[in-house]
């Protein structure tokens, strides 16, 4: 319960990140973190055109390199794009040079004000870094989707607990959510409509943003 | 002076306690890993 939804108190770690959408708007936000991979990408992005929902995609900038197509396949769909390093790498024992550097050799290749820290973790001079180039998506609702130890159904119930009016939700376009995914995606999509949410991405001018020197 | 008042067993519990927290915070931010806080990927 503590790590699908974040406390109060673990987004003062980093307050002028962004946690949640406006809370008198009926929408939620998808975001998608670690992709491109052509055993998942392909069909999120065809169940994403299904149900017409835009989606966030936080990717991991080696991917993007390895993947150029599905990168491609990504923009030319009308989905955000996302930064989430160029090698996936947190702030364990990185130095922030290292990981600034990291963060901005995938934009390289992304190009985008948007940037998601894998697992959530930088530190503390990181983040106030970082939050000069970019604006910092975090979540309020994170669905678990990549745990050996939920099923799908639990992956789902997690959806229909936790989201609320601006909620940004994370799944993961990765190997170890996506057989969950084709199991809950349509439904979760379905479910969320359901109760009147709107899918959203985050607006061009969320924050202005510069580009790292 | 301060711990006058507790015996003995009560200070080891709240040296304990206090050690603990305290290694916590910097436990987090040397790894800067939050098991509360994880998005998973």
């Amino acid at each position: 319960m503590f790590i699908e939804q974040p406390s109060r108190w673990l987004r003062w770690l980093y307050p002028s990140a962004i946690w949640r959408m406006d809370p008198t708007e009926k929408a939620v936000y998808l975001t998608f973190d670690d992709g491109p991979i052509p055993e998942s990408t392909p069909w999120l992005l065809d169940t994403l055109d299904k149900y017409n929902v835009k989606a966030t995609f936080f990717m991991v900038g080696d991917n993007v390199r390895k993947y150029p197509h599905l990168f491609e396949d990504i923009r030319k769909r009308g989905h955000r794009l996302g930064n989430h390093t160029f090698n996936h790498i947190g702030g364990l024992l990185m130095s922030s040079r290292r990981y600034l550097r990291n963060a901005n050799k995938a934009d390289h290749l992304i190009g985008t004000n948007l940037f998601r820290p894998p697992r959530g973790w930088m530190r503390n001079r990181q983040y106030i870094r970082l939050r000069r180039h970019y604006t910092i998506i975090m979540w309020d609702l994170v669905t678990r989707d990549y745990s050996k130890n939920l099923t799908p159904e639990e992956v789902l119930n997690n959806v229909k607990r936790y989201a609320r009016n601006g909620s940004i939700i994370t799944f993961h376009d990765s190997l170890r959510s996506i057989d969950k995914l084709k199991v809950i995606l349509p439904d979760c999509l379905e479910w969320l409509r359901d109760q009147g949410y709107e899918f959203k991405v985050f607006d061009e001018h969320l924050q202005h943003s510069r580009k790292l020197k | 002076m301060l711990f006058s008042r507790f015996n003995k067993s009560r200070e080891v519990v709240l040296i304990c306690h206090l050690s603990t927290f305290i290694s916590s915070v910097i436990a987090y931010y040397i790894t800067c890993a939050n098991p509360v806080l994880d998005s998973g990927g």
